[in-house]
């Protein structure tokens, strides 16, 4: 079994009345890619700062690497990584020039740290850019930057808090991409984000935040197994009767069917054949049906179900 | 060191504008030095002036008034004609007129001061007054004579040769060192009080905009973050300041020893450049405290102009000190530039007040008082954010 990177346990952080973390609980272990999924304000950048000791907090406790972190806590610090959600680089200094700063702050022989910037420059394919200020790069071009300063030398734990953030669909997948690889070369990895589709992407084990609380820890398959939804079923039928929507109503493993322009919505549990089971109907009925669509149920089904709240609403 | 990098590498992005504020100081300087001469020394001459008098009284006493203002002046008697009396004012060939009425000599043994004597004058010159002042020392002098037992023709004579020995006898106070007349100091003085602006100006410039760049909240936090920890980043932030600082002071010190050759290593010379010195500390900790309040390089700019100027009006840096109004100086006198000005007048001897080392001593230790006291109030103010953002 692999050794937990960080345990967090009853984490309660306030600002005055407000609760931010409310007895909040996490274990990452080595390897890992975790993902903390939540909508904005549900106390996902609250946690990293705790964990990294930007915040104090009220009660509970932080171990990373079996160990207590506090502001002096510069051992520990040394192994850990962190992209934050804000672009944090000089510009006055150009794209090498920063990877270098951020990665002196760690490494401080000359030779070492010099393979280690050009890794990392390499890694994020930001070479030709080298000699650029910060202020000529566009979006995704800046969060590479970002992402190569928090890499450079070579961290076993890396955080990244919504990384992704503003940044075009094609910089987006080079990013994730280099998550993963991040991860396959040693890495444990803390990705936060408020889009499910990238955790649900690249993390191996989510956990959903929501008002500072943990609502649920598991891989993707694990969550969805946890919601009562598991299926939606989109057929478009020209002409539908009341009776053969109660009809459908009453098939095994159906949750709920409704009709509306043409379109039949049914969402069912658990279960094998629900489509089949559903198109067998259709036919013995004599209805005929064009297009059909089968979806599985994502984690803002998930987030749904357990909190009454859209995820991507709040994204 | 690598936040001492960072800090040089970023100094280099100022590196245009102070090189600006560095030309124009040396164009003007260059300049200033070039056009300073004895100017003071020349401004200065005894004045003699053409008076006309009756003596209608003819006594000892209106004499011996006579014969001390003829030491002084030009005495030309005239008979009473008032309309030539007119012309000769008018066309300045008279600048004052004296009358002694008749009695003059009775009415001053009896001590009635009034209608002694009648004066005819231009009106608005000041040369008048001057000899009002005159007439008048003479006769509170002569009074003392009497007063003393004196008979009047001792009085009156005696008078008239003590105050005419001690006439034109101005006694200026001057330093050991002959160099205090030389147009090479003249030329440092002025090179040195405009060194303030030009010092403050440049540390505020390059410092504060590097300094709130280290402070800016998601830098801050990234380094926070790291395994560095805040004191070495606090030390090497220190490091690159007094780099910086100690580097555009030295090219200053190094241009007026090109500018002013062996003057600048006379005792005055090294006395202006001790107290230059003071101003690194003290523009090092206004920059801390700019960089701990200003949000963005605009307002940053905004608060060097308003600090920097503001400071060398205020404090005599473009005014002398002796042409600002009490009010003025009374406010001035809580503002640092105030005592570094003060020290300069003092070394050069262009202030109200003589050289003395208590008087140096204490305005150095003024002003190293205000950079001390202003960087604590910044450092407090820093910790205060920096634990209000843990909390």
């Amino acid at each position: 079994m692999s050794k937990p990177v960080i345990q967090i346990e009853n984490l309660v952080k306030r600002y005055k009345d407000f609760i931010a973390l409310d007895h909040f609980n996490m274990e990452i272990n080595e390897g890992e890619i975790f993902g903390l999924l939540g909508p904005n304000g549900s106390g996902k950048t609250t946690t990293i700062n705790c964990l990294l000791s930007l915040l104090s907090f009220d009660k509970g406790t932080i171990q990373v690497f079996g160990q207590t972190i506090r502001p002096d806590s510069y051992d520990l610090k040394r192994q850990i990584g962190i992209v934050m959600q804000n672009v944090a680089v000089f510009d006055t200094l150009t794209v090498y020039e920063n990877v270098d700063y951020f990665c002196g702050l760690y490494v401080k022989d000359k030779k070492t740290r010099r393979n280690y910037v050009e890794e990392a420059i390499s890694f994020v394919e930001l070479e030709q850019f080298q000699k650029f200020y910060p202020k000529k790069l566009s979006g995704g071009l800046l969060r590479r930057l970002n992402i190569a300063c928090g890499i450079a030398h070579k961290p076993k734990l890396i955080i990244l808090d919504e990384p992704t953030v503003a940044v075009d669909p094609q910089s987006r997948n080079k990013i994730l991409e280099g998550i993963i690889d991040l991860n396959k070369k040693g890495a444990t990895i803390i990705y936060t984000s408020h889009y499910m589709e990238e955790v649900e992407q690249i993390c191996t084990r989510i956990s959903i935040m929501d008002d500072g609380k943990n609502i649920a820890v598991g891989t993707s398959d694990e969550l969805k197994q946890m919601i009562k939804k598991s299926e939606k079923i989109k057929i478009e039928i020209p002409v539908l009767s009341e009776e053969d929507l109660k009809n459908l109503r009453l098939l095994p493993h159906v949750l709920h069917a409704d009709y509306q322009n043409c379109q039949l919505n049914i969402q069912c549990s658990g279960g094998r054949h629900n489509l089949v089971r559903i198109l067998e109907y259709l036919q013995t009925r004599s209805l005929s049906f064009d297009r059909v669509y089968s979806e599985l149920p994502t984690l803002n089904d998930v987030f749904l179900e357990m909190t009454g709240k859209e995820l991507r609403d709040n994204a | 060191m690598q936040v001492f990098k960072a800090f040089i590498i970023s100094a280099r992005k100022f590196f245009p504008v102070n090189l600006m504020y560095f030309v124009i100081f040396c164009v003007i300087a260059f300049a200033a030095s070039s056009s300073s001469t004895d100017s003071e020394q020349s401004s200065f001459r005894t004045v003699s002036l053409e008076i006309g008098f009756m003596d209608q009284d003819g006594t000892s006493a209106s004499r011996a008034l006579c014969d001390y203002l003829k030491t002084l002046h030009t005495l030309t008697p005239l008979a009473y004609d008032e309309e030539a009396l007119l012309d000769g004012l008018f066309y300045r060939t008279i600048d004052y007129i004296l009358i002694l009425p008749d009695g003059f000599e009775a009415r001053l043994l009896s001590g009635t001061d009034e209608n002694l004597y009648e004066t005819v004058q231009i009106p608005g010159v000041y040369s008048s007054a001057f000899i009002d002042e005159q007439i008048d020392s003479f006769l509170k002098a002569a009074k003392l004579c009497l007063a003393g037992g004196l008979s009047p023709k001792d009085a009156f004579s005696r008078t008239s040769s003590a105050l005419a020995e001690s006439a034109n006898q101005v006694q200026i106070m001057e330093f050991d060192d002959d160099s205090q007349t030389d147009s090479a100091m003249t030329a440092i003085f002025y090179f040195y009080q405009f060194l303030a602006y030009v010092i403050i100006s440049i540390i505020l410039t390059g410092l504060t905009p590097i300094l709130s760049i280290f402070q800016e909240e998601n830098l801050a936090k990234r380094t926070s973050c790291s395994s560095m920890s805040l004191f070495q980043r606090n030390l090497q932030l220190a490091f690159g300041s007094i780099f910086y600082c100690l580097a555009a002071w030295l090219l200053f010190i190094i241009t007026s020893g090109i500018f002013y050759g062996e003057a600048i290593f006379s005792e005055k010379g090294l006395l202006c450049i001790v107290n230059s010195f003071l101003l690194l500390p003290l523009g090092v900790s206004i920059s801390l405290i700019i960089a701990c309040f200003a949000p963005s390089g605009n307002i940053i700019t905004m608060i060097n102009n308003i600090v920097t100027l503001g400071m060398s009006f205020l404090c005599g840096i473009f005014i002398p000190q002796q042409m600002l109004g009490e009010s003025v100086l009374a406010f001035s006198k809580y503002l640092p530039l105030y005592w570094y000005v003060k020290n300069n007048d003092l070394i050069s001897g262009f202030g109200s007040e003589p050289f003395t080392w208590p008087a140096y001593w204490k305005h150095l230790g003024i002003l190293m008082f205000y950079g001390i006291a202003i960087f604590t109030v910044a450092l407090v103010v820093s910790k205060y954010k920096s634990s209000r953002k843990r909390a």
